[in-house]
């Protein structure tokens, strides 16, 4: 059941027509019943699998605060995340392998005869079980007490908007509001209802318009686009994905909002960065953070520096990468990623902004760096060309991320630095992206990423209607004829 | 108060605005104008002698000018032709049509001759009702015509509840061009981008593409980019595939197509109606030669003898170079193939005498 459906809509009806005529404890079941709907849409056969992941997980914590043996403790965490790492791996991963394995064996003339099943990828499983690993391992941690209602934590798991790709949220945030009564403020409807427009506009009318003229471009086999046509491909798929994606979250925040819930942020206009560090913070948020706290600290973060934190780095992206999807381009996605930020990480905090101090001495020379001291016009040329650049190390990642086979990056990339120009046959890529893209730009520097637009200049000075007016306008002429599922569904 | 007032105002006169706007955008080979919407406008004012209905493949091979100039030299009488072949038309938008020009207009109607399009005897539009009625996002052109009680029909039918909604949602918005006719309007916007991007590329100095062999005809705004081209001719490839082969389906008994019920309202209307067969490339042989559709083929000639209906074939020789695409005849073959289809209708015995 996808967010952009007749069928989508009606459930919604329904749901929010009782929801807001019961009392608590109901409305969380009557959650807990539609999230199943939900999820059920697609497969019900994989309910079991959430269910696995529940009930083990409901299990574990609870076990892990009981006990005071650290050892104890340590076991019923294993429990846990093997149990939802081993769900990951049965259903993702364990097909890749064994084919990657195979491959590599046919290398040395080795048949070993392995059958690959061609497991089919439940929905969403990184996603939530990536929730429900941070819910045990917080507990462990001693920063969080297990919920005492099973049907509040299955919930938890199962909450239907961010179910199937994210936000990934974190028991210490959601669980609450999930146990509390809620009430619904005129300013979350408010908020809500801008969220599910622009989520859905983004994802519908500006990700599914630009979506086929990429694909037409990457289609596997095609050797007749320009040098011209494949960057524009590129370009235009770094706009499908991030309004794909981003487009989902403010739906799924949106909902949330008119349920009196509020879902973590997980993108921050994240094609603004100038520098890898700051587009990981801008860019699916709920992920990069998730890895931060569960996988990078955990590994040492930059605790003890040098080689150690460049290591850390690296495994963390390449395991994001990983988490992706089970192919050898989303690995080397992640290679890539995390070699943008161990260089960037080189050049500019040890090696720059340290400028041979170490320690304390680096935190006094960062704040002395003499760019900080030049006034605002005088830094801006130095911030345009970082925008630039990390743009296009963003766009070269996407081209990776994209990319049907490995051969694919290299045969776009020498035709885009032999032969760059654009065909006029090629003309029908050049104008969705200028026309989509420039409404996106327009709309994002406008509203800054605010959940409520109405605290935006002009808002309420006509601007507001305008805008709405338009967007609508733009949606009913523009609404695709085909329905498109999400890209990060198969994740 | 103000505020509220800005939310009423703007939003009603932007609305309208743009609705006017989409009004005049709505020219072309893809506007209404240019379909049933122009067929039903020209009865009003004089005969229509006769009418093509098709894929886009009927679109964009028959040129009615042609045909007009043909049949004038060959019979010496003055006729008006109408080509509503479109790309993405289904039998049930055909048949909503044709229903809406003998019921408006019987009179016309009966002088006229419909021409409908097969390939190898066996008619391109093999839809029952309980199939799809439309291709995803081409639902305005089911329900530009359809009454109340093909509404209800659609509902109560075996289609998915996505299409029921769009169905529905199309049917009521018909009074604003911004939400019934918004296919055509992205069509059209396009189209005119496309053009304009066109041109400034040239004159930033883009190069043209790499010609080789028959072009496709512009005037249907096909799509001639090598993409394009490259992408359909994927689709028809994927039509010969072992597997789409043995899981045909019989299409018996014809009297359960929409395109024999179409046929059926006309001759009860006293209109005529003429199968015309439309070239195909050799790929077409495999689809159309397995045993079931041999039966098929046998099926409705009898069916097709029953009624009295002709086959027009030509005499035009084509190969797969004609086809660009596999799919539409080449732009320089196709007054040739409306020529011969004119030389063959009037050959044929059971020819219309035409108005004067």
């Amino acid at each position: 059941m996808l967010f952009n459906t007749w069928t989508f809509l009606t459930f919604a009806l329904i749901v929010f027509g009782l929801y807001y005529r019961l009392p608590h404890r109901w409305q969380n079941r009557l959650l807990l019943v539609a999230s199943y709907i939900f999820y059920g849409a697609w497969d019900w056969r994989f309910l079991s699998l959430i269910w696995l992941s529940t009930i083990v997980d409901f299990v574990t914590g609870r076990a892990i605060a009981g006990e005071v043996d650290p050892k104890r403790k340590r076991l019923w965490l294993t429990v846990s995340c093997a149990t939802n790492l081993g769900l990951l791996g049965v259903f993702k991963y364990a097909g890749f392998f064994a084919q990657s394995f195979a491959d590599l064996a046919g290398v040395f003339g080795w048949n070993p005869g392995i059958v690959t099943l061609n497991i089919v990828l439940p929905v969403g499983i990184s996603f939530y079980t990536f929730q429900t690993m941070s819910y045990t391992i917080d507990i462990y941690r001693g920063r969080l007490s297990p919920v005492r209602s099973f049907e509040d934590f299955a919930l938890f798991v199962a909450y239907f908007p961010q179910l199937v790709a994210g936000p990934i949220e974190r028991a210490s945030h959601l669980l609450p509001q999930l146990v509390e009564p809620r009430s619904v403020s005129r300013s979350q409807v408010r908020e809500g209802a801008w969220l599910i427009g622009w989520g859905l506009f983004k994802k519908a009318v500006i990700a599914d318009n630009i979506a086929p003229r990429v694909d037409e471009v990457f289609f596997a086999g095609n050797d007749w686009a320009s040098g011209g046509a494949c960057l524009l491909a590129i370009y235009g798929f770094a706009i499908q994905i991030y309004c794909d994606f981003s487009g989902y979250s403010d739906v799924a925040r949106g909902l949330g909002k008119l349920m009196g819930i509020d879902i973590m942020r997980n993108f921050q206009i994240p094609y603004v960065a100038t520098s890898p560090q700051e587009f990981w913070r801008r860019w699916h948020i709920s992920l990069s953070t998730w890895l931060r706290d569960y996988l990078y600290i955990p590994l040492g973060g930059n605790r003890f520096g040098g080689l150690q934190t460049y290591r850390n780095l690296m495994l963390t992206m390449v395991l994001g990468g990983l988490w992706h999807g089970a192919a050898w381009t989303f690995v080397l996605w992640g290679f890539y990623q995390g070699a943008l930020l161990a260089v960037h990480r080189w050049f500019v905090v040890d090696r720059v902004a340290g400028a041979g101090t170490s320690g304390a001495g680096a935190g006094a020379a960062r704040k002395t760096h003499p760019s900080k001291e030049k006034p605002g016009w005088a830094r801006l040329p130095r911030a345009v060309l970082s925008w630039l650049v990390m743009f296009h190390l963003v766009c070269l990642g996407w081209l990776i991320f994209r990319a049907e086979s490995v051969g694919q990056i290299w045969s776009f990339l020498g035709r885009i630095f032999t032969g760059p120009g654009l065909r006029i046959d090629e003309a029908h890529l050049l104008w969705p992206l200028l026309f989509f893209g420039g409404v996106l730009v327009v709309v994002d520097a406008w509203i800054r990423n605010a959940d409520d637009p109405t605290t935006r200049p002009g808002w309420n000075r006509g601007l507001g209607p305008i805008a709405v007016t338009a967007l609508v306008v733009l949606a009913l002429v523009f609404w695709p004829p085909r329905i498109q599922q999400f890209i990060y569904f198969q994740f | 108060m103000k505020n509220r007032a800005l939310w009423i105002v703007i939003p009603l006169l932007l609305w309208l605005g743009l609705e006017m706007v989409s009004q005049r955008l709505d020219q072309g080979s893809y506007a209404r104008a240019a379909w049933y919407e122009g067929a039903l406008d020209r009865s009003r004012s004089g005969p229509i002698d006769f009418i093509f209905i098709g894929t886009s493949r009927t679109a964009s091979a028959i040129l009615p000018h042609v045909w007009e100039k043909e049949i004038r030299e060959a019979t010496g009488s003055t006729v008006h032709c109408r080509n509503l072949g479109r790309a993405f038309s289904g039998s049930p938008a055909h048949h909503f049509g044709l229903r809406e020009l003998v019921q408006r207009h019987p009179e016309t109607m009966r002088d006229c001759t419909v021409f409908i399009e097969t390939t190898h005897g066996i008619p391109t539009f093999v839809e029952r009702w309980e199939d799809k009625w439309f291709f995803p996002g081409n639902t305005q052109l089911a329900v530009d015509y359809m009454n109340r009680s093909d509404l209800w029909r659609y509902l109560r039918g075996p289609h998915d509840f996505e299409s029921k909604a769009g169905v529905l949602g199309r049917y009521l918005g018909r009074f604003s061009n911004l939400v019934s006719g918004r296919r055509q309007l992205q069509q059209q916007f396009d189209w005119r981008v496309n053009r304009l991007t066109k041109r400034a590329l040239h004159a930033l100095g883009a190069t043209e593409p790499e010609t080789s062999g028959a072009a496709l005809p512009a005037h249907r705004q096909l799509r001639q980019d090598r993409a394009g081209i490259a992408l359909q001719r994927d689709l028809v490839r994927e039509r010969t595939s072992p597997d789409i082969l043995a899981a045909q389906e019989p299409l018996l008994p014809w009297e359960h197509r929409v395109v024999c019920q179409t046929v059926e309202m006309l001759k009860e209307n006293d209109v005529e109606v003429v199968f015309f067969e439309m070239p195909a490339p050799s790929y077409v042989d495999i689809v159309n030669g397995t045993e079931v559709r041999r039966a098929d083929r046998h099926a409705f000639a009898e069916w097709r003898t029953q009624y009295g209906l002709p086959l027009l074939e030509t005499d035009l020789e084509v190969d797969d170079e004609d086809f660009p695409d596999l799919s539409h005849l080449a732009a320089n073959r196709i007054e040739d193939y409306t020529k011969a289809l004119a030389r063959a209708f009037v050959k044929s015995p059971g020819k219309r005498s035409t108005s004067p």
